[in-house]
């Protein structure tokens, strides 16, 4: 059974792609067939991120254009055999492909793998259209800023009047640090604004940027955001994992110099 | 000098959420203007025990509005109704 997932979020930048890497190595881990599709025509990113992009010949326009078949497209990923990317062309624009024909590839796609995760593009015209079409859910990433949850509340909006019947939020970026002297929305309140289901929490962490210039998702490494990423898949495969420690964590020396600093 | 962060009453993550909450009520009415065409109906529905209501010229929208004592901004629906004559066996 296959259960095919949109990453999205409105506002670019919040991280929907990097949270696509690292989903999609988190499932291959837990030993399920995984796919990650690039659904930003124009604006490949998934692929720099994964670290892949020297091995791209095909891309998701020839397939679903029929220059090329399916298989030889989809790019194995050398860490997992169980992992593949289909990459999004560069030279193409959006307009290159309808919603009619993503849903097409995407039902294609459900009888190789167990999960088939689609990296959205910003903003809400037709990538974002083509990205939802052929989607059984939706995990909608923001981050603690005005900005970002004014944009998923919209999203949420569009899902809603659409097919899409399981949606849930990623809240990327978290400063516990920041929660807890009340300069930076809780997880609590940010739930509460946009009324969702929350399915995990990632922690702002300097090895994501890291993780990105080395083309090495960090997802299972010891890393707070790799932790995070990892206990998400958990949840997006049904297990009950409570969230990471809310609260800033620190010894007293830690807390002792910050409680000063701040004074 | 940051001693005053302390007595600050309001923290900017209290500030965020009072600025989304309002901006999301104006967008999420904006989005549906299935919502204020309900809410002409209504209206109409209401006032035309009254009065004979002018059903073209019926406006309904959703402002943010400043609070008279605070200055904070709030949602507010305005209506303006205009209508032909009141009815004579109310009045």
């Amino acid at each position: 059974m296959c259960e095919v997932i949109v990453i999205t979020s409105g506002k670019g930048g919040v991280g929907k792609t990097t949270s696509t890497a690292n989903i999609g190595m988190g499932l291959a881990r837990l030993d399920k067939r995984v796919a990650r599709v690039d659904t930003d025509i124009g604006l490949r990113n998934l692929d720099v991120i994964l670290g892949l992009e020297n091995r791209i010949i095909y891309n998701l326009v020839d397939v679903i254009e029929g220059t090329c078949r399916l298989k030889q497209a989809l790019i194995r990923d050398k860490r997992y055999a169980n992992l593949f990317l289909l990459p999004s062309a560069q030279t193409r624009d959006k307009t290159s492909v309808s919603p009619e024909q993503m849903k097409k590839l995407v039902d294609q796609m459900r009888e190789d793998f167990d999960y088939v995760l689609l990296d959205c593009p910003a903003g809400i015209e037709q990538g974002f259209k083509n990205a939802i079409a052929g989607a059984d859910r939706a995990l909608i990433v923001t981050t603690p800023e005005v900005s970002a949850i004014r944009d998923a509340d919209r999203i949420i909006g569009l899902l809603q009047a659409s097919h899409i019947r399981k949606m849930e939020l990623i809240v990327n970026r978290i400063r516990f640090d920041m929660i807890r002297t009340g300069e930076m929305m809780s997880l609590e309140d940010i739930v509460e604004i946009l009324s969702a289901d929350l399915i995990g929490a990632v922690p702002d962490d300097e090895n994501v940027v890291i993780a990105t210039n080395q083309g090495e998702p960090l997802v299972g490494k010891h890393t707070m955001a790799g932790q995070a990423y990892q206990n998400i898949c958990l949840r997006i495969t049904g297990e009950n994992v409570p969230l990471l420690a809310t609260r800033y964590q620190g010894g007293l020396f830690r807390r002792l110099t910050h409680f000063f600093a701040r004074g | 000098m940051r001693l005053f962060h302390w007595f600050r009453s309001k923290r900017s993550g209290e500030t965020a959420k009072r600025r989304l909450k309002v901006l999301l009520v104006s967008d999420r009415a904006d989005c549906s203007s299935e919502l204020i065409n309900s809410i002409k109906t209504d209206i109409i529905q209401v006032l035309s025990k009254y009065m004979d209501v002018d059903k073209d010229h019926l406006e309904v929208s959703i402002v943010q509005r400043p609070d008279e004592k605070t200055g904070e901004n709030h949602p507010a629906v305005v209506a303006r109704v205009p209508f032909k004559e009141i009815n004579k066996v109310i009045c």
